[in-house]
């Protein structure tokens, strides 16, 4: 086990020494200079020039990215160029509400996806597998950028249920807070709803399928705990890797409906650093979303050894 | 024997009748058991003999009502006096695992591999018995114990994976046997195990019933597991019944030429070495859509016109009502080796099935 997890902690620094290459390496390709994006655009030339001294940028890319890693080990992400804070208090100020938007998300996917792929799974073709799959197939289908303003339409333009945008700290008010976050959860966990879903539908119509399936029914075991007891466990490896690996997916998609939704999240701060050119805002909140990428993926591998017992006693 | 058949009458657990299931499939429906009777004493123990596809693991299914919903099942099935045809969902959750308990072939997929095995023997205890956590555990050591299990109290922690075969079937049988039930179907419980542990296995349930009282069905494809360890046998072909008997009869006596195709079939150790095994030539029927006839007739050496167009009827021989068989021309009675004689002689049965031609139509009859 010991030599399991260090192998893993190589591995995961490997990723994001790459990771970080590249973004840097995308960041200094990129047409376009920050010094504009901070002086505007009818800056002098000297002004420009003093401005690239004061920042670094008139060294060679690898000099910089060399400084900017040694920085990063020393835990200090850089300061940012247009709100002229560190890196690490705007991530951890816009941190809460992408966290919220996500943990909510998946619990939501999750809730609604355990049940109806299982029930899915007990009759094969029946009337809620069908249903199931119909519905899910138009979530799938529907990106946030076609489902945000359908929500939006119908949510807050017709019924006035939920305000259109907008934010409100959890602290300062609950019911405000959740009234703001619940059509952007909607509208981030259509996608994970529907593969969710399916993953759990397939994996547990092969475990029904198998003996102690049976022998459990012979028990006199009721459906639902030979479906939820039985089988679920067993058919949720599927389940598992998706959520794990969706975790990215959904921090992609959060960019949109944060944007979409003006929600002082993650995904708003790098656009904005995008969009100004802010070099160490957008390395900094890459490297962040690479780290919980990894060790999220991390954490469903030992999530397996949970589920399935057997995979205990293997070697890594 | 008949006053035997009295002696149970009065104390008949099970009643079967009539049970036919079948299963629909684009070719035709599969009609995996046809008609099949049978009574059960408490603490009796009836072995039923097939070889695959005789329709002895459905019937046993079809009692447990465990067949696929696509299956379609006839006929009564009673249970203490309560039919079990007709028992709703939340009834039957009360008999199963609690008054009928079954065991599987396949030990090694006959348990959940994610749960641990103690979880698996108390889960019952609690649905049935009511027990709480610790009285449930101190129960499942005891069963653990009782099957011959070496440290049950460590092993309650285990998961499957971590026993062996004959292991894991002792734990099925733990299981099954955890409420005490009244009957248990064993469905091939030691196919699937080796020699020296089947040998275990089949004195640990036999124990087991003389024990406790419980009736057992025992379900396999070999009679020599039958034979010491059961009071009756019933032997099934294509999903009927063609003979049942008192065990101790049947070694000495039988009218099917299938029983006795059967028991020529398992090897002797009096017989010279390098004696060839009797097979069954042919091989089992497909019941897809079948027509009036004996099912066995396409393999039969005694095989007549009447075989191939008339069902036999299950009837009891002349001097014996225990002993029931259905056969047109059984073995051991006269017209039964006339028709033998006559088809060796042409080298065909009725059915179009080739044998060997014998000029005076004497060879020795079927070994049995």
């Amino acid at each position: 086990m010991g030599r399991y997890v260090a192998r893993k902690l190589i591995h995961m620094v490997v990723v994001l020494l790459l990771v970080s290459f590249a973004t840097s390496l995308m960041l200094d390709l990129t047409p376009g200079d920050p010094a504009y994006a901070i002086l505007g655009d009818q800056a002098t030339p000297a002004a420009v020039k003093s401005l690239h001294q004061e920042l670094g940028l008139d060294r060679p890319f690898y000099v910089r990215y060399g400084d900017w890693l040694s920085n990063l080990a020393r835990g200090d992400l850089g300061t940012s160029y247009e709100y002229k804070q560190s890196v690490s208090s705007l991530i951890s100020q816009a941190l809460p509400v992408t966290a919220e938007l996500i943990v909510l998300t998946l619990l939501l996917a999750l809730a609604i996806a355990v049940p109806l792929g299982v029930y899915s799974a007990r009759r094969v073709g029946g009337i809620v597998d069908r249903g199931t799959t119909f519905v899910t197939s138009i979530f799938v289908s529907a990106p946030p950028f076609i489902s945000v303003p359908f929500l939006v339409f119908l949510f807050v333009l017709t019924w006035h249920i939920f305000p259109a945008t907008g934010w409100v700290k959890f602290g300062d008010s609950p019911m405000d807070n959740l009234q703001h976050i619940v059509l952007p959860v909607i509208a981030l966990s259509l996608w994970p709803v529907a593969a969710f879903t399916a993953a759990l539908r397939s994996d547990t119509v092969a475990t029904l399928q198998e003996d102690f399936i049976l022998s459990a029914r012979a028990k006199g075991l009721s459906t639902r705990s030979i479906l939820f007891r039985h089988a679920l466990r067993p058919s949720s490896f599927s389940l598992m890797t998706l959520a794990g690996l969706s975790l990215g997916t959904l921090i992609g998609s959060a960019v949109i409906v944060e944007y979409l939704f003006a929600l002082p999240g993650i995904g708003s701060l790098i656009i904005s650093a995008i969009n100004v050119h802010d070099i160490p805002l957008v390395q900094g909140v890459v490297m962040f979303t690479a780290v919980v990428y990894v060790v999220m993926n991390t954490a469903v591998d030992i999530l397996y050894r949970y589920l399935d017992p057997r995979l205990r006693m293997q070697k890594a | 024997m008949t006053s035997t058949r009295e002696l149970w009458s009065q104390d008949i657990i099970l009643s079967v009748d009539d049970l036919s299931t079948w299963f629909p499939t684009p070719f035709g429906a599969v009609h995996a058991v046809d008609g099949v009777s049978l009574h059960l004493a408490s603490g009796e123990i009836v072995g039923i003999v097939g070889e695959s596809g005789s329709g002895k693991s459905v019937l046993a299914r079809s009692i447990m009502k465990l067949t696929p919903e696509s299956a379609i099942t006839r006929g009564e099935v009673t249970f203490a006096g309560r039919a079990l045809t007709t028992v709703s969902p939340a009834e039957g959750r009360a008999i199963w695992g609690k008054e009928i308990a079954m065991i599987f072939q396949n030990p090694m997929t006959s348990l959940n591999p994610v749960m641990k095995i103690g979880k698996q023997i108390t889960e019952s205890l609690k649905l049935h018995l009511r027990l709480n956590t610790a009285d449930a555990r101190r129960r499942a050591i005891e069963l653990l114990a009782l099957v011959g299990i070496p440290e049950p109290a460590a092993r309650i922690k285990a998961y499957p994976y971590e026993l062996s075969g004959g292991m894991r079937q002792r734990v099925c049988i733990a299981m099954a046997i955890a409420c005490a039930p009244r009957l248990l179907l064993a469905d091939e419980p030691t196919t699937a195990l080796d020699v020296t542990i089947q040998r275990q296995i089949l004195d640990l349930l036999a124990d087991l019933c003389s024990d406790t009282h419980m009736a057992m069905i025992l379900i396999t494809h070999d009679l020599g597991v039958v034979a010491r360890r059961t009071d009756r046998v019933m032997v099934m072909y294509g999903g009927r019944v063609v003979e049942t008997a008192p065990t101790v009869k049947l070694f000495v006596r039988h009218f099917h030429p299938y029983t006795a195709a059967l028991l020529s079939a398992i090897p002797r150790l009096h017989r010279p070495s390098h004696t060839r095994l009797a097979a069954i030539p042919g091989r089992p029927i497909d019941i897809i859509d079948p027509k009036p006839g004996c099912r066995f007739a396409p393999r039969c050496e005694r095989a007549q016109p009447r075989c191939t167009n008339e069902d036999p009827p299950l009837t009891p021989a002349s001097d014996d009502a225990a002993h029931l068989f259905a056969c047109f021309y059984p073995v051991g009675t006269s017209q039964g080796d006339e028709a033998l004689r006559a088809n060796r002689l042409v080298g065909r049965n009725a059915a179009g099935m080739a044998m060997p031609v014998v000029s005076n139509g004497l060879a020795e009859p079927l070994d049995a």
